[in-house]
Parts: structure tokens; sequence; C-alpha cells
């Protein structure tokens, strides 16, 4: 009895070590550290003010759903069309799409966004903001997606190229019936890390004007005194990227397994 | 306007006339975006071997946290996170500098990914190495420091790589702070002089630094892939 209590303690005893010091600086926190709770619940979490004011983030949240998805649509297209180009091989597309994939994964979000919106107005091509918001994300993670795909089609063997070509299909039929279904399998779990990163990476969008969360929050933040608003905004975000992130997770671990089986 | 020449091209982007005396704007501007991402790579990387240490130790609640912890870094778009620390906290009377901010959110982001790369690191090691270091009477502290770390850190280069490129890149959202860095003061001569020459040479500035950086990278990628 008292070996196996002694042993729980050892075994428990660092989590029990933490989780007293955590209660202590909460403690700490809570009554001696001399932080103004009430200031921090009236500036922080105020909801009476934000009262009937949520309608206003509908918009903003469907205009960020909406900039994620074409954005992921065309960085897919475009990955796909250049992992298939740059599987034949073909010492052109080498070269350019290896180009492109080493400028559009070295270049900042931020940069490409405002290099877009502010300058290309100059050559008289006008974007509308969520445009070209849309624009340089597609480029940006169209880079990354190239690289997701090819490395899914090179997962598929050398062999079944061959077979399929044996049974008479063309490279194009071999790529479509043979190549791109068992690549999609490889594919997916890196994809949904794309989706997190676009989702995130949409918040860019204020810095161009586009009227999304983060934009709309300043603004009420503004009219009600308090910065409810922004914590309310980045609850949402987290509530928007957390099941991706969740889904994400389960699918690499699902990937792993079957990849070590 | 409507009427674009293709040989007008080079005199809106490449304008050198406009850049005459701004130079050292822009190179300032380069400076302080360098020290934002040199401080934050530094701190991230120590702060993200903690999280490591932290996470594989066999302490369930610490675990829970940390897993938390990550979970929300992953979930928080950068700038949120700083807009709520430099727009937001002052509400509470707690003041950062931007420089300060910009350091904090993105050690406290970066950290947690650092921390995931290390720990997969970690746990890559073959258990058979700590047993063979400590049945050599090493302690703990030193089976760490002088068996896990050191192979830890040769698994994890090429992820640290891309967290650092991705860490430089970071810094460019600070531009909505009020701090001259080199998107800013781009921003800044560009405004002045109504001429996108500046945003132009940012950017390559930013791709000469970034490029050497993500090749690096793929090539790290590359050769472990291959090892595998």
């Amino acid at each position: 009895m008292r070996a196996s209590s002694r042993k729980w303690l050892h075994k428990y005893s660092s989590t029990l070590i933490t989780g007293i010091c955590i209660l202590l600086f909460l403690v700490y926190l809570a009554f001696f550290s001399g932080a103004d709770w009430s200031l921090f619940r009236e500036q922080f979490l105020n909801f009476e003010k934000m009262e009937g004011r949520y309608y206003i983030f509908i918009s903003p949240l469907l205009l960020v759903v909406k900039i994620s998805i074409y954005s992921c649509f065309f960085a897919t297209f475009i990955g796909l069309c250049l992992a298939v180009l740059r599987s034949y091989k073909i010492k052109f597309f080498d070269v350019t799409i290896t180009a492109y994939v080493i400028l559009f994964r070295s270049i900042p979000a931020m940069v490409l966004v405002v290099l877009v919106y502010f300058a290309l107005p100059f050559v008289g091509l006008n974007l509308p903001s969520t445009n070209s918001v849309i624009m340089s994300l597609s480029l940006l993670f169209g880079a990354y997606t190239t690289e997701i795909f090819r490395s899914g089609i090179n997962s598929v063997e050398k062999l079944q190229i061959e077979a399929s070509k044996s049974l008479g299909m063309n490279s194009i039929q071999a790529m479509y019936h043979v190549i791109l279904p068992q690549a999609m399998r490889v594919v997916i779990p890196p994809l949904t890390t794309v989706l997190i990163d676009v989702l995130k990476t949409t918040s860019i969008a204020y810095v161009v004007g586009v009227p999304e969360l983060i934009a709309r929050a300043r603004q009420m933040e503004g009219v009600i005194g308090s910065v409810t608003p922004l914590i309310f905004v980045s609850v949402l975000y987290f509530l928007i990227i957390l099941p991706v992130v969740i889904l994400s997770s389960r699918l690499e671990k699902r990937s792993r397994k079957w990849s070590n089986s | 306007m409507d009427e674009l020449n293709i040989r007008d091209l080079p005199r809106i982007f490449f304008n050198m006339e406009i850049m005459e005396g701004q130079w050292s704007l822009l190179f300032s501007g380069l400076w302080v975006t360098l020290e934002i991402a040199v401080v934050s790579i530094v701190l991230s990387t120590f702060f993200g071997l903690l999280v490591a240490l932290m996470r594989i130790g066999n302490n369930k609640l610490l675990n829970a946290l940390l897993i938390a912890y990550l979970e929300f870094c992953r979930a928080t778009p950068i700038i949120v996170a700083l807009i709520v620390v430099y727009f937001g906290l002052p509400f509470l009377n707690v003041t950062f500098s931007p420089f300060a901010s910009a350091v904090i959110v993105i050690v406290f982001i970066h950290a947690a990914y650092i921390g995931e790369a290390f720990r997969a690191g970690i746990l890559a090691i073959s258990k058979t190495q700590t047993e063979a270091a400590r049945s050599l009477g090493m302690s703990r502290l030193q089976t760490l420091i002088y068996i896990l770390i050191p192979q830890a850190f040769r698994l994890v280069l090429p992820s640290l790589a891309n967290q650092w490129t991705g860490i430089i890149k970071d810094t460019a959202i600070c531009t909505i702070l009020a701090i001259t860095e080199l998107l800013k003061a781009a921003q800044i001569i560009s405004t002045w002089k109504a001429n996108p020459t500046p945003l132009v040479m940012s950017t390559l500035l930013y791709l000469i630094i970034l490029i050497p950086l993500t090749v690096i990278t793929m090539q790290l990628e590359k050769r472990r892939g291959l090892k595998k």
C-alpha cells in the first residue's frame, strides 16, 4: 500500500507541483498583483456595450470566408496545373515553375498585398481591394500548393505510369485516371494546412482597406470606447480556424499511421 | 494613363531618380526590420526549445496547457494578436513600444511552432541513445544537453529554417504599428513621391534577404526527404 502510494507520488509529483504553481500564480494575479480587474472586464469583456451590434460582423465574416474560398480555389488550381506541367520534365517549364515557387515562397504576404494594391494602379490596373487580396493570396499559396501536388505526384510509383501506358493510355489519361487519384490521398493533409494559412492571412486585407473583421472591430472600438469588439473578433477568428486546425492534425496523424503500416 | 506603353514600365516601376536621397530612409527601415527579425529569431528559438523540453517530460498538466497554447497560436492570425497587444493593452494601462509589441507577438506565436518542431526532433531520436547515456552515468540534464539537443538541432534544421524565414516575413506585418520598418518606409516615400518605385525597391530588398533562405530551406527539405 505504502509502496504503491509512493510510486504514485513519484509519477505525478511534477504534475502536482505544476498545478500548485499555476494555482499560486492565479491567486497572485487575482488578489495580490494589484491589477485592476474591473478595468479589465470593462475594457476587454464589455459585452453589454456590444449588444445589438453583432449583426455588423455578419457581412465582414462572409467576406473573409469568400476571400478564403476564392484564394484556396485559385491556389489549388494554380498548384495542380503547375505540378502537372512540371511532371512532364520539360526544361522550360521546370525552370520557370521553380522560379515561381522560389519567388512566391520568399515574398512576405504583406509586401505582396501592398505592392499589388498600391503599385498596380500606376499602370492603370485598378483592382478593387478585395480582388487584389484574392489575387495576391492565390499567387502566394499557389507556390505552396505546387510543391504539395508535386510531392503527391512523385509519390506515385513510376511503374504505374508505365503500366497505364502499356494499357494504351496517353500521358494525359494516365495523369487523370491513374496518378492524380492516388496523389490526392497524399495531398489532402498538407492542403488543409494551406487552408489554415489562407484563413489566417486573409486578416492582412485590413491593411488595404477591405471592410473585413478587424477593420469593423476597430471602427466599433472607436464608437463604444472599449476593446471588446477586437477581443470578439479574435475569438471569432479562433472559432473559424480551430475546426480546420483540428481536422488538419487528425488527417496528418491518420496519414502518418497509414504510411507507417 | 489609359494608353499604356510597355516602354513606360521601367520609368514607372524602376524610376531611380525618385529614389535619389531616399535610400537612407529605406535602409534605416531595413535596419529596423532586421533588428526585429534577429531579436525575434533568437528569442523564439530559445523559448521554442524551452517549450519542447517541457513537452517531453511526463507532466500531464503542463502538456495539456502547452497543447492548448499551440492550438491557440495555430488559430490566431498574427495581425490580430498584434492589434490586441499594441492597440488593446493600453486600455489597461499596459503600454509597449511598437518594437517590443512586435517582438512579443512574433515570439509568442512562433515559439509554439518551433517548440513543436523541436519536440518532433527530440522524439525522433532513438530511445536507446538516452538509455546509453544514462547507463554511462550521465544525469538527465547532461543527457539532454550533450546527447539529445545537438542531434535534435540537426534533425530540426529544415523546419527551423522554414520558421525563421516565416519570422522575417512576419516582420512586414509590423507596418500596422507606428514603427518605420522597411515596408512602412517604402510606403511613406511612395505616397510622398506618388510613384511605386520605392515599393518595388523594398520588395527587392526583402527578396534579396529571403530568396537565399528559401533556397537553403528547400535544399534542406530535399535532403531530409532523401534520407527517409
